[in-house]
């Protein structure tokens, strides 16, 4: 066990746990930052997405050891004050979520993305969201809330 | 008319200060309850602050399919309550409703909610005219607030509390007119999206307890298969490792977090006792079985007219097979719980679809009355039918007991594909007689095994009993009878055929089987209506035209039937390459209709462009929650007809993750329109019977694009070649 200086959701947190720990689990048993889901613990259903420096990645997938306390790390929690990145405004406008599980990992994939590009089409959409699963199947409606959120991002 | 409703004694109300100052009616919403109840345990609260909020309590399992916003509709519509005052909670009483087959409004909230609203409008009502000393006939409500016509006098909801408590409740409510509603049928937004957005909202996995220790089962490799022994001695002494012991359904390993026990469970090594001459417990054997059973002795389940008859001396008969996989439901929550047990009582945090069956089972485990279970109902990440088993719930009860600490009991993904409760596997034998050109006979053998009466069920943890009683009180299954529910979907074919026959095939296998979304219909639904398609085929008529043809005009079925292909524009010109398919079904009270485009590309890929559908679900509640599910469970359904399927192989699930059990991607989802048909009828479901025409129609597109007949699911691009 080994401790570990972490930068979350601009705050600095310590925690003590085996250096090959996936962050999603530190995130939820050591932090109970719970927003961040467990679907596959393979990084195949991206439930598990925060940012590592503004970069969408799967947190199951990344070991405590690699990570140093320069690494901001986002989480759902942390992505903005009572909801109100234009990606979650979107979201709850659009009627998104279902049973919700998916979400959090959808959103943070989706505010990643729509950060480097505003003007996405189907197809950059697509491309961007492919590895995050929703079993609901609320996927035509990620697709117009991206889009409303892009417009958004652009003007704001 | 004006309808007066009675409030009889089995409403179950009462005037109850549960909640400090406020105005709260309880009710007891259970429908199954014939009998009187002595303690009276309200599942429903109606709750008016002197804030003019009012607390709306749900006390169904919200799984995504939007309970949380409809049913507070009927309340607030009735009520006249200003639906931006109204909060919902989840009630955390210990009498539930299961929540599964589409029910939740059909069976159990149109007339009680409503209802409950309506007593709580008159006494707030009678409040207000007393204390105004007015006819409370000279008074209405509105917006949540109470205005005297006459004078224009009016006072908020929450002005009324203290007086309200004092109104006796009514014996007689008046309903509304369905023309005078000024929520119900309207777009609302789910009362539950901003705390999905924002990481808040919680599953029981998010539920953390004082001294909480993490665990995971170990379950048989091979269905039915007993513990010989392990090195459980080693993994016991592994960091972060607490304890490992049997349950009755595997080993138990418990730890101080996830990631202790999950690095065990990696080096853990058991040999298992393999059952002997176990039941049809792989693909292989099963699909023999099936496929022998197809010929053989069957029940019947109905007939009309003359079927055997004019089948012995039919001049022109078709008959086709059609064969389905398992396939398991993989939410993206993998089952999971948080149980407390101590000397005196048993907490839980689970989402289940089943709660008062988690409360029993979990009064066996401990010895403990069923007073002293406190469940507390958190959301659903996706049930599908999965999370009606309280197997995992009871697992979570023996570690709990047993370790005597909190603990918090979680599957990993590859656990909650091999170790669960799988849609079967079905073989449809279905024969015509076409003479004179027309459908004279129709007959639809159905093989498939009954999960309610399988081996499966009894040996691996299922509680038969238990889960028999949820699917029949909540209308999951149709056929009540022992091994008839197979032919769900078969029997109510609603084509006026002359001569029908109808029979199941019932047989007893030892994969576990159970209810998967839209449980048989998704089965015969396939078979019906690709059957159909291949008669029109053969008499050169078109296939809508076909179905039509066995239709009343103004039918429900013809109706929606005739807007989607209005709709998708069936016959017209399509973009070169492109394809269309039909298929309609009645499921669950509602009427569906889809038509699926698609192209088949060089490698017999297929791509599915656009769906429409119509849909007939009666009076509609939420129209924006039921485009929601008709969509979602179209993608659903089409991972299972071009993706996925669960195989089993020497008494073990094959598949264990997203990797190989293919669910369907955002770039696979097609553009989808739905049209909902506005009418009065009573409310359908909506969470189930979008499911079952996606296959169909795309099987006839795909008929269509390529000649090829598809009588088996998954297509995939080899079936094409
Ligand atoms: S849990 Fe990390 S990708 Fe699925
Ligand atoms: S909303 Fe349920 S899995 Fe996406």
């Amino acid at each position: 066990m080994d401790k570990y200086i972490l930068n979350i959701n601009g705050k600095k947190q310590t925690v003590s746990v085996d250096g090959d720990t996936p962050l999603l689990w530190v995130l939820r048993d050591e932090l109970k930052l719970t927003g961040t889901k467990f679907g596959c613990g393979k990084g195949l259903c991206g439930a598990c997405t925060i940012h590592i420096n503004g970069v969408e990645t799967r947190s199951c997938q990344t070991s405590i050891d690699f990570l140093d306390d320069e690494d901001q790390i986002t989480t759902i929690e942390g992505l903005s004050i009572d909801a109100s990145h234009p990606v979650q405004k979107a979201w709850v406008a659009h009627d998104v979520p279902q049973c919700g599980y998916c979400q959090s990992g959808q959103i943070m994939t989706a505010s990643s993305f729509l950060s480097r590009n505003n003007k996405p089409n189907d197809d950059d959409i697509d491309t961007a969201m492919k590895m995050n699963i929703c079993r609901c199947g609320t996927y035509p409606r990620i697709k117009k809330a991206i889009k409303s959120a892009a417009k958004e991002m652009k003007n704001g | 008319m004006v309808k007066e409703h009675i409030i009889s004694r089995r409403d179950f109300i009462k005037v109850t200060s549960i909640i400090g100052s406020g105005f709260a009616i309880g009710f007891n919403s259970l429908f199954a309850s014939k009998h009187e109840v002595s303690n009276f345990a309200p599942d429903t609260f109606i709750n008016v602050l002197s804030d003019d909020t009012i607390i709306l309590s749900v006390a169904k399992a919200e799984m995504g399919q939007g309970i949380w916003t409809s049913l507070p509709m009927l309340i607030a519509e009735e009520m006249e309550a200003s639906w931006d005052k109204v909060k919902v909670v989840q009630t955390s009483k210990d009498s539930f409703m299961g929540t599964g087959g589409s029910m939740s409004i059909k069976g159990y909230g149109w007339e009680k909610m409503r209802k409950s609203g309506a007593i709580a409008k008159y006494m707030l009502i009678e409040a207000a005219a007393l204390k105004w000393q007015v006819s409370p006939l000279e008074c209405d409500a509105e917006k949540s607030v109470v205005i005297h016509k006459p004078s224009g006098r009016n006072t908020t909801f929450g002005s009324l509390v203290k007086d309200a408590k004092k109104i006796k409740i009514p014996r007689k409510v008046i309903l509304k007119d369905p023309s005078e509603f000024s929520l119900i049928g309207e777009d609302m937004l789910r009362t539950d999206s901003k705390m999905k957005v924002d990481g808040s909202a919680l599953f029981a996995m998010d539920i953390d307890l004082k001294g909480m220790l993490y665990a995971m089962v170990e379950r048989p490799k091979y269905f039915g298969a007993t513990y010989k022994s392990s090195n459980a001695n080693l993994i016991k002494k592994q960091s972060g490792i607490i304890d490992v012991f049997n349950i009755p359904s595997g080993i138990a390993i418990v730890g101080k977090n996830t990631w202790s026990v999950i690095k065990a469970r990696k080096i853990l090594q058991v040999d298992w006792q393999k059952k002997k001459d176990p039941v049809n417990a792989d693909s292989k054997i099963y699909k023999s079985h099936l496929s022998n059973l197809v010929n053989g002795k069957s029940n019947t389940v109905k007939k009309e007219g003359r079927p055997s008859k004019f089948l012995l001396k039919s001049k022109k008969t078709l008959q086709s097979e059609y064969y389905l996989p398992f396939q398991t439901h993989a939410a993206m929550e993998p089952c999971n719980c948080v149980v407390n047990v101590s000397e005196k009582a048993c907490e839980i945090w689970a989402g289940t679809q089943n709660p008062t069956n988690a409360i029993s089972r979990a009064a066996n485990v401990t010895g403990l009355d069923e007073e002293k279970i406190k469940l507390n109902l958190t959301f659903l990440g996706g049930g599908f039918g999965r999370k009606s088993f309280n197997d995992f719930i009871e697992d979570g009860v023996q570690i709990s007991k047993k370790i005597k600490s909190p603990i918090k009991l979680i599957y990993s993904r590859e656990d909650d594909i091999k170790h669960g409760f799988a849609r079967p596997s079905s073989i449809h034998q279905l024969t015509a007689d076409l003479n004179g050109g027309d459908i004279n006979v129709w007959k639809h053998v159905v093989v498939s095994p009954d999960p309610l009466t399988g081996n499966a069920l009894n040996e691996y943890g299922a509680d038969l009993p238990g889960i028999a009683k949820w699917a029949v009180n909540i209308g999951v299954v149709k056929n009540k009878l022992r091994n008839t529910m197979i032919a769900d979907g078969a029997s109510e074919i609603p084509y006026n055929f002359h001569n029908k026959l109808i029979k199941a095939s019932p047989f007893e296998t030892d994969v576990p089987l159970g209810f998967w979304r839209a449980v048989f219909n998704s089965q015969n639904a396939f078979a019906n209506e690709c059957f159909i398609d291949e008669i029109a085929d053969q008499l050169k008529i078109d296939p809508i035209q076909l179905r039509l043809n066995h239709l009343n005009n103004n039918s429900r079925p013809s109706i929606v039937i005739r807007k989607v292909a209005k709709e998708a524009a069936w016959e017209s010109k399509l973009p070169k390459g492109h394809f269309q398919g039909f298929a309609y079904h009645h499921s669950f009270g509602t009427h569906v209709a889809q038509i699926a485009e698609i192209s088949i590309d060089s490698s017999n890929q297929i791509k599915v462009h656009k769906v429409f559908s119509a849909v007939d679900c009666g009076q509609t509640v939420n129209p924006m929650t039921i485009r929601a599910q008709i969509q979602g469970s179209i993608i659903f359904g089409l991972g299972a007809t071009i993706k996925s399927e669960m195989t089993v192989k020497n008494g073990k699930v094959n598949e264990g993750n997203f990797d190989d059990y293919q669910v369907i991607r955002i770039d696979e989802t097609p553009e989808i329109n739905v049209y909902i048909i506005k009418n009065q009828e009573n409310p359908g479901g909506i969470g189930e019977p979008g499911l079952p025409p996606i296959a169909p129609a795309i099987a006839n597109a795909v008929f269509a694009a390529s000649g090829k007949r598809i009588r088996k699911l998954p297509i995939l691009s080899k079936d094409l070649s």
